[in-house]
């Protein structure tokens, strides 16, 4: 098992170098200087490409840029959004929306997803199942952005129930939940229905499976069987939609940060980009591909525990 | 089994315990008003929470720090006036018409010396949020620090050369010789600094020059701490905890891209003329969302764009007033794929193919039309106070625009000159097809709007031989993105305009002479400059000969049309009834002076 | 056991045939083989189309292209037609405007009392009602219903089905320029990526080993990378534009086709018929595409048809976030932005293209959920 986790963080680390790499890559491809100002003196415009090593030749200011990150965490200073702020710092800064918002809209789309599935496979073929495909169909189809401005409009505007904006002034977590609602369901609308979707899909292939009438015929009743065997069978192909889910959510919250004006990650994303704030475009790059890649982690090693085979044949490799 | 599901749940909770963490996190970026001012505590707030006055106000986009000497961008104007002091600031009058200036870390305004020298002396209780004195030392710091060669400040050019131009301090600041001791700005004792300037000026001027936000003091110990080691940069201000504060207000919360809150400063000196209790800014990039707090009461003020003015037009709480921008378009004259970009006839045609009237009414929403430059606040603020607008030479350029068309537009005079500029290089405009690169930002929807109507209407006014092609660039200013090639640009629009032309008329022309670095096209004409610099050389003189003259200047532009014209920019302002303004109108060099305003409660 | 038939006594053989009943009442239908072979594509036909809501999302998909190609020429209003007095027009549609929907008028909030009677303003005839009159500040203001059509001088037949835009543009015709215009680049994006999965996944799954690792990593870094961040990062890098957005989807796109058509490289190239043609001399071009390909065919169309709605959504989420096609040409994505910003004063803005990328969605989901259970060959000859 120890060894399993061990190359499967080897790889995990290996990717994230190389996506760090190809970030350098591309944000140097850019056109114009980082420092380009009209209004600054020359001279003083080359002593800070000097500083920031950015006269040098590419695979000397890569090496620096790897240095750098590697040794102290250091992703530069910001020039642009926020001047003489470290990189990191700011990205540290913006964290807890982000988090809140995209990790919240996963972790009540799981339970959520896993009940609305159940309830459907288990009805098969009845109106509940009907309504709940239609409405997983739905979820999955329209982009979340659409559902963000139908909130926006309804529950902020023509009924306003939630607040316009984000308050990142909310003491409690009940004020910050209140003004963060229609972000979240916005984002987890689609997870949600995709979870029922295949779990619904999973359980009714493993109820009609023979080693479930096995478990009946050997005594347990049809809900024991069904949570202890077709469920624990289902979860695995669904471990696997969580990677996409979870680079969906953090897409989606992209615009959704926009649309609700919340500080985090995603707005300072496109804000960079556009500002042309390099080494800031870079953290947050290298922060979303490292969420991505430890989520493709934990679902590996999730695999482990849910499925023996996968732990078994991982200590053989 | 139930052993894994153990751990998983572990798992999850552990993940919780992380969520709540940052949730404290949050918290924290809250600068606790303790930290900053040690000698005032929460006390500050008056005991009925009910009775807080507090002013909720909006900004589209954050401030990028604190550090006013360098920060060139407007936002930044918002912390500075209500946190930081001034040697002067500008308080309205009684009748609530216009406004004076009062000493504020001075102890009186200016004294005047001799022709080119003021004396400034200085308050003794004057301090910051730490306790620690303003005195003349500070004061000499700061503009050094702004003048300083090595830091190269970007605003520092206005601290030597503004409403009133310091001796040698550009010449300092530039490495051209001069050394700190030539610069005209002088301790004299502990409580009086000494200004020489090289011009002769008002007490008014002298005043005016100091109440901006890259005049307002640093405090040495955290900017010096903050000085890079080779002393070319310096992240003070970069947050709230590297940077101190010493005005009306304390910064008590920055939340960046989401809120700024100001609390009142009680121990600050002139705390008696400061009524709010609070000022909560939102950041609201978007439209909607600011209508939407509007709507909902949430905001005590909104200004309507193109998109929204129609929404309030007869609202009774909307006041417009004047704007000093006059919206225009750039010409590039050497893209290299554009055969008669270098004509003046070809920028003529250009001149003459916009209708003003439709874009201003239509596209900029309730602006003006304005097949002229010098816009309408232009010498408001001049000894006789008369706009050049208003005037006979101005009338006159009005008159001659308007003899073309209205507002210039002149759909056949479009072609003629387009037919005319074709011929000049040899082309047959029979069969020509000249596509115009018309760049614009992709978030800016009036100009977006602006040139898809133009794409359209060039089809019948140039009947297809010239077409105009709408590049859209993002992430790039547009100065930017002028820089990346002169091939890949003909038009681009532009709303720069100059603070000093509501003294000086001519001065609005100023950032098309080939004296300033950023100068936003890249065509030069002898005359024109030739005429500005007369233009300077009178200034102080009679008024009515240099508007005279200015009218000659604008004629020159108009001849070769060294930029389009489009449409003059109208202010328009909604104020919520609770809300007690100091003044009854809208004052040019003060505006609303909402910082001293009051509320209903 | 088996006679011989010509052994067989003579009574025997010439039994009468109503000697016999059949054990079944039912006739023998299969005497002979009287059905044509079913092939795989037949088959899968045959499937889909006994699945109802396929039938319906596949219809819906039709009508919606069909109307995409339709509506701009067919449309009296150009896509880029402008008419900069009628701007914002409300939706009005003949007979439906009778039921007092869509009838091209609208409440203006908070108006002059006085200034009703004013021509400029209110052309005659464009004053309907007013109502909520109250004094603010000593001025009659009241809420007034308006014919917004006539206000902005259009004459009477003229209908806008879906109101106009900021330039007074048909937004009907616009809208569905803007579907023509999302669906070719959702389908070149998707052409593009499954050209550059089948030739990278061919290669990687056929040739195997060293190679076949290589590509695989790379693969794996790319597809680490969060798609929407590398998908902005090149539109910023190319500029806005259709062909912009379509190398921009493309640049991870690709991957998921390239792991499909890999694996099913894995499961065949080992096959007995393989090694038979290897055996022959076939060369390996000719094995790839012309013996290990089309096994793969079926997974592919399944995939291309899910990849089409994410393509769209892709489209539309870039305009969203101002890196969309260049102006003055429409898309679903453009037109949903520019609705969002005009959201709370003309919601109907953003409600049609909405509504359309939506049902377009939904449609091409059902429809790939039915193709892929047809496609899918372990449920062959099922019901």
């Amino acid at each position: 098992m120890l060894k399993y986790i061990l190359s499967r963080i080897g790889a995990m680390l290996l990717t994230l170098f190389l996506i760090m790499s190809l970030a350098f890559m591309v944000v140097r491809l850019m056109p114009l200087s980082l420092f380009e100002n009209p209004e600054t003196d020359p001279e003083i415009q080359r002593k800070l490409e000097d500083k920031y090593h950015l006269n040098d030749p590419i695979p000397v200011q890569y090496f620096y840029f790897m240095k750098d990150i590697i040794t102290d965490l250091n992703f530069g200073i910001s020039v642009k959004i926020r001047p003489g702020l470290d990189v990191f710092n700011i990205l540290i800064s913006r964290l807890p929306p982000t988090i809140l918002i995209n990790f919240i809209s996963l972790f009540i789309s799981i339970p959520l997803g896993l009940i609305f599935g159940t309830i459907a496979a288990l009805n098969r073929n009845t109106w509940i199942d009907h309504v709940i495909s239609v409405l997983v169909i739905i979820f999955i189809s329209v982009p979340s952005f659409i559902f963000g401005a139908v909130l926006q409009y309804t529950l902020t505007f023509a009924w306003p129930v939630f607040p316009t904006l984000y308050d990142s002034q909310a003491v409690t977590f009940a004020q910050k939940m209140h003004s963060l609602f229609l972000p979240i369901v916005a984002l987890s609308l689609n997870p949600t229905a995709t979870i029922a979707r295949y779990l619904r899909g999973e359980l009714i292939e493993n109820i009609s499976s023979e080693y479930l009438l096995l478990a009946r015929t050997k005594g347990l009743t049809k809900a024991q069987a069904i949570v202890r065997h077709a469920f624990r069978n289902s979860l695995i192909p669904i471990s696997n939609t969580l990677i996409s889910m979870i680079t969906g959510i953090m897409g989606g919250s992209l615009v959704i940060e926009k649309m609700f004006a919340i500080p985090g990650e995603g707005g300072l994303l496109v804000k960079s980009i556009f500002a042309g704030d390099h080494f800031l475009t870079v953290a947050v790059l290298i922060f979303y591909s490292a969420v991505s890649l430890v989520t493709i982690l934990i679902v590996d090693l999730s695999y482990g525990i849910i499925d023996p085979r996968v732990r078994v044949g991982g200590g053989k490799a | 089994m139930s052993k894994k599901l153990i751990a998983l749940l572990l798992a999850a909770m552990m993940v919780l315990a992380m969520l709540a963490a940052c949730g404290n996190n949050n918290n924290t970026n809250t600068n606790d008003p303790g930290n900053n001012n040690p000698t005032t505590g929460d006390n500050t707030t008056p005991a009925d929470p009910t009775a807080k006055k507090v002013y909720y106000t909006y900004l589209t986009s954050d401030h990028a720090n604190l550090n006013f000497q360098d920060n060139v961008d407007s936002p930044s104007e918002t912390p500075a006036i209500y946190c930081m002091c001034f040697l002067y600031r500008s308080y309205p009058d009684e009748s609530g018409l216009n406004f004076h200036y009062i000493p504020d870390a001075a102890a009186e305004l200016p004294i005047q010396i001799d022709e080119h020298t003021w004396n400034i002396p200085l308050r003794k209780d004057a301090h910051w949020n730490n306790g620690d004195p303003i005195n003349a030392d500070t004061w000499i710091y700061s503009f050094k620090t702004a003048l300083d060669p090595k830091l190269a400040n970007r605003m520092g050019g206005n601290v030597a050369n503004n409403a009133i131009t310091i001796v040698n301090a550009e010449s300092y600041m530039k490495g051209e010789g001069a050394t700190w001791e030539d610069v005209g700005i002088k301790k004299i004792d502990d409580y009086t600094i000494q200004i020489i300037t090289e011009g002769e000026n008002s007490q008014k001027d002298v005043c005016n020059h100091f109440y901006s936000r890259e005049k307002s003091p640093i405090y040495q110990p955290i900017y010096e701490q903050c000085l890079s080691a080779d002393g070319t940069t310096s992240s003070y201000g970069a947050d709230l905890d590297h940077w101190m504060g010493c005005g009306p207000y304390l910064f008590t919360t920055w939340d960046y891209d989401n809120v700024q809150i100001y609390t009142k400063n009680p121990d600050y000196w002139l705390a008696d003329l400061f009524h709010w209790d609070e000022v909560n800014i939102r950041i609201v990039p978007e439209m909607n969302a600011r209508v939407e707090l509007w709507e909902k009461g949430e905001l005590d003020d909104l200004s309507p764009d193109a998109k929204t003015i129609d929404m309030y037009i007869d609202d009774p709480r909307m006041v417009s007033y004047g704007s000093l921008s006059v919206y225009h378009i750039d010409i590039n004259c050497k893209n290299p794929n554009n055969p008669i970009c270098g004509t003046d006839a070809y920028r003529k045609a250009i001149y003459h193919s916009l209708d003003r009237e439709t874009l201003a009414k239509n596209i900029f929403g309730h602006t003006k039309p304005a097949g002229w430059y010098v816009n309408e606040q232009a010498g408001l603020l001049s000894a006789n106070g008369l706009c050049y607008r208003d005037s006979d030479p101005g009338n006159e350029v009005e008159d001659m625009v308007n003899s073309w068309g209205p507002y210039g537009y002149n759909p056949d005079m479009a072609w003629d000159y387009f037919v005319k500029a074709c011929e000049e290089v040899n082309i047959d405009p029979e069969t020509a097809d000249i596509t115009i690169l018309y760049a614009i930002d992709e978030s800016d929807t009036e100009w977006k709007a602006c040139a898809e109507y133009l794409e359209q209407e060039w089809k019948t006014i140039f009947k297809g031989h010239m077409n105009l092609e709408i590049v859209a660039y993002a992430g790039m200013s547009a100065t930017d993105f002028k820089k990346t090639g002169d091939d890949k640009w003909d038009l681009s629009p532009n709303d720069w305009s100059r603070g000093a032309s509501r003294t000086y008329p001519y001065t609005c022309f100023y950032y098309y002479l080939s004296s300033y670095s950023g100068k936003p096209n890249n065509y030069t004409n002898q005359e024109f400059e030739d005429q500005y610099a007369y233009c300077e050389s009178i200034k102080n003189g009679d008024y009515n000969t240099l508007l005279e003259e200015t009218a000659k200047l604008e004629k020159i532009y108009l001849e070769h049309v060294i930029h389009t014209p489009v449409v003059q920019a109208v202010n328009y302002q909604l104020f919520s009834d609770d809300l007690i303004l100091p003044v009854s109108t809208w004052v040019p060099g003060f505006g609303w002076g909402t910082i001293y305003g009051d509320k209903n409660v | 056991m088996i006679y011989d038939r010509n052994n067989l006594p003579e009574e025997l053989l010439n039994l009468p045939a109503s000697d016999f009943e059949a054990l079944y009442r039912e006739d023998i239908k299969d005497e002979k083989f009287q059905t044509k072979p079913v092939g795989f594509f037949k088959d899968a036909a045959i499937r889909l189309t006994k699945s109802k809501v396929s039938i319906i999302a596949f219809i819906i998909i039709g009508i919606i292209i069909i109307l995409a190609i339709v509506v701009p020429p067919l449309s009296p209003y150009g896509f880029n037609d402008q008419n900069i007095n009628a701007k914002y027009l409300p939706p009005k549609m003949p007979i439906v405007e009778k039921l007092g929907i869509m009838d091209g008028t609208r409440v203006l909030k908070s108006r002059k009392v006085s200034a009703l009677t004013d021509p400029e303003r209110y052309p005659e005839g464009s004053v309907i009602e007013y109502f909520n009159v109250v004094t603010v500040k000593g001025q009659e203001m009241c809420d007034v219903r308006i014919d917004a059509y006539k206000m902005a001088g259009v004459p009477d037949n003229e209908y806008h089905w879906f109101g106009t835009d900021y330039l007074g543009r048909d937004l009907l015709t616009r809208l569905f320029k803007g579907t023509r215009i999302s669906l070719l680049i959702a389908f070149f994006s998707v052409l593009t990526n499954v050209f550059i999965g089948v030739v990278y996944g061919a290669i990687s799954g056929y040739y195997g080993g060293k190679i076949d690792l290589i590509l695989t990593h790379f693969a794996e870094v790319l597809d680490g990378m969060p798609y929407i961040v590398v998908t902005i990062l090149f539109m910023i890098l190319f500029g806005s534009g259709m062909v912009s957005i379509v190398l921009a989807l493309t640049i991870t796109g690709w991957i998921g086709t390239s792991r499909l058509i890999r694996a099913q490289f894995y499961r065949f190239k080992g096959r007995e018929y393989v090694l038979a043609a290897r055996t022959l001399g076939v060369s390996d071009r000719t094995l790839i595409f012309r013996h290990i390909l089309p096994n793969c065919v079926g997974p592919l169309i399944t995939r291309a048809m899910i990849a089409i709605p994410g393509a769209i959504f892709s489209e539309s989420f870039l305009a969203y976030l101002g890196l969309g096609i260049k102006p003055p040409n429409p898309s679903i994505g453009v037109l949903l932005s520019d609705g969002q910003s005009v959201l709370l004063q003309y919601p109907y803005q953003t409600v049609f293209p909405a509504i359309l990328i939506s049902v377009l969605m939904i449609a091409f989901n059902l429809f790939s959920n039915g193709l892929r259970d047809a496609l899918d060959p372990t449920k062959r000859g099922e019901e």
